[in-house]
């Protein structure tokens, strides 16, 4: 089939547009948006987590760490402080980013699977903290009445308006990992990734491209824990647990590591997939564990890794 | 001619394997110095000491006159020492433009937050950095193949390309590991035009790791000669050739 050329060269236009009319056509309202509204926090969190697992290749199983951080400083500032939710977004970006760091600083010593079983202790040492220092964080009973963010006075917690906001922080997420992709750290780190000998002789600082790497992911998986802590006005520590990191490096290896297409398509299938099939009830974990096996058996590159990748897109020559 | 690069004493051990062993060499600015040896002689170990990837266990190694064994490979390579490997290691995934182009990364101004931000001084320094590249691959006689995958060249292509992206660096002295290996007889001719040119044109100081005698006679200035972790001889070529050490060293000692 033979696409007309201008709707093939503006297809993610066309795809936004759809994206953003979407709401006007669903049934079942409160739970579709509800549906759509997850899809693009699972969005952000693969878009963000492949800086560090796909294109440095650094097996950080701790992501969900990094949006529950956010999550915390944004619900806390918010409700102990009463900031508003735009002044607890930049802190919490900040703040996880700090956090992210932290959970790096092993990769300058480990690698592989061994840094996978460091940062998996990460995640599990932060779970462990919101949930003891219960002076500040109330621990396992977790944090209510968080507020809906506010814009001119008015309380702005509709569905349809968290709906645009996580869209608004998804595209900002995607367009800030898109530019680093196609940057001097973006081949730094698919250099890393593949050779870090080779990488090093030609002058790359690994440790300091490596850390560079875990902040500004776990920066922006802090950007969607705010939004998450803001969207479900509750938050405890059992929101952010490991099976959430696995399950967006799931989405990883199932849409393709290293390539952005690929990580939002891997978060759109395991993201609705799961709606989808409601109705199988627990065996739709099974369908899972199928799918990933012939996935790293028969296609381990994604079904759009970076095998896909396009060529010097670096700078169009001046 | 002044002394580029110099090792003292310089020696390694792995647990109780002694790699390398009170050596000392100098290098001279702008010569081709051939390091020759059986295999675990040492040769490539003292190419991971001179790129910083190992530290040494004893002694020192001076570049330009500045100690520089105790330092980071990034920063050595900064200095100006970049090497090709004997296995050739381009990156997989990324064009031959790009294989150069982050060879030159180093000298490249751009923080993550200039990549984000895209600004105007960002983009003249990345149209500056492109066109270094470029000018590279045309060096090599590989411009018409920037957009493929590097390591989809035939071989002694993406051996240029190692060779662009080492000097892309900015490299002064270039380590070449074995260049010649697994090269067909014009592919070692092409090579041995472009190492000389190397150091015609581009004023570059190369060590030269090989096995392949026709090329170190016909390219070296000086070869010195390892065995065992131990240097054996040192001199021109024809001397190298027929000294009975290094005959010894090769085919075993006679009765």
């Amino acid at each position: 089939m033979q696409w007309p050329s201008s709707l093939k060269s503006n297809l993610q236009w066309w795809l936004l547009l759809g994206w953003l009319i979407l709401p006007v056509f669903l049934h079942n309202w409160s739970y579709s948006l509800h549906v759509l509204i997850m899809l693009a926090v699972w969005v952000l969190l693969t878009q963000s987590l492949n800086l560090v697992l796909g294109l440095a290749g650094q097996l950080q199983l701790g992501h969900a760490a990094n949006f529950g951080i956010g999550a915390y400083i944004s619900g806390l500032l918010m409700v102990d402080v009463g900031l508003s939710f735009w002044t607890t977004l930049p802190i919490a970006f900040l703040g996880a980013a700090l956090v992210g760091t932290l959970i790096g600083l092993p990769s300058l010593r480990v690698g592989g699977d061994y840094l996978g079983i460091v940062t998996l202790g990460f995640g599990e040492i932060t779970r462990i903290f919101l949930t003891n220092w219960v002076s500040i964080t109330r621990g396992p009973m977790g944090l209510p009445g968080i507020p809906a963010p506010s814009v001119a006075g008015f309380n702005l917690s509709s569905k349809v308006f968290f709906f645009y906001l996580v869209t608004a922080l998804a595209l900002f997420t995607w367009f800030a990992m898109q530019r680093i992709n196609n940057s001097k750290m973006g081949l730094q780190l698919l250099a890393i990734r593949n050779d870090e000998h080779c990488a090093q002789v030609l002058g790359v600082n690994i440790g300091a491209v490596k850390l560079w790497a875990f902040a500004i992911s776990a920066a922006f998986a802090g950007l969607g824990g705010a939004f998450y802590a803001s969207y479900f006005s509750f938050i405890s520590p059992d929101s952010f647990l490991f099976v959430d990191s696995l399950a967006v490096l799931c989405m990883l290896i199932v849409g393709g590591r290293g390539n952005l297409v690929g990580s939002a398509f891997g978060a759109f299938i395991l993201g609705v997939a799961p709606e989808l099939f409601r109705f199988l009830g627990d065996y739709r974990m099974l369908i899972f564990g199928v799918l990933l096996t012939v996935m790293v058996i028969y296609r381990p590159s994604g079904i759009w890794g970076l095998d896909k990748r396009k060529y010097n897109t670096i700078s169009i020559k001046a | 001619m002044h002394v580029l690069l110099e090792t003292r004493d310089l020696g390694i051990q792995f647990g109780g394997l002694v790699a390398l062993q009170g050596l000392n060499l100098r290098v001279k600015s702008e010569e081709i110095l051939g390091v020759i040896g059986p295999n675990g002689a040492g040769k490539t170990t003292l190419l991971n000491l001179m790129t910083g990837v190992y530290r040494p266990t004893s002694g020192h190694i001076l570049f330009k006159g500045n100690l520089i064994d105790r330092l980071a490979p990034h920063t050595i390579a900064f200095l100006g020492i970049s090497r090709t490997f004997q296995n050739i290691r381009l990156i997989p995934f990324l064009s031959v433009l790009e294989n150069v182009m982050l060879g030159r990364a180093l000298r490249v101004k751009e923080s993550p937050l200039d990549s984000i931000l895209l600004h105007s001084k960002v983009k003249a320094e990345r149209a500056r950095w492109r066109d270094f590249a470029e000018r590279m691959l045309d060096y090599v006689g590989l411009r018409n193949e920037a957009d493929k995958e590097a390591i989809s060249l035939p071989y002694g292509k993406q051996r240029a390309v190692e060779i662009a992206r080492a000097i892309a660096t900015g490299a002064e002295l270039l380590l070449l590991d074995e260049p010649g290996a697994g090269m067909s007889k014009q592919e070692k001719e092409e090579l041995m035009n472009l190492i000389r040119d190397l150091r015609a044109r581009m004023k570059i100081t190369i060590v030269l790791i090989e096995h392949d005698m026709k090329i170190v006679l016909n390219l070296v200035d000086r070869a010195v000669v390892l065995n065992f972790g131990v240097k054996i001889a040192e001199g021109p070529p024809d001397t190298i050739k027929s000294d009975t050490k290094v005959i010894e060293a090769y085919l075993g000692a006679g009765d």
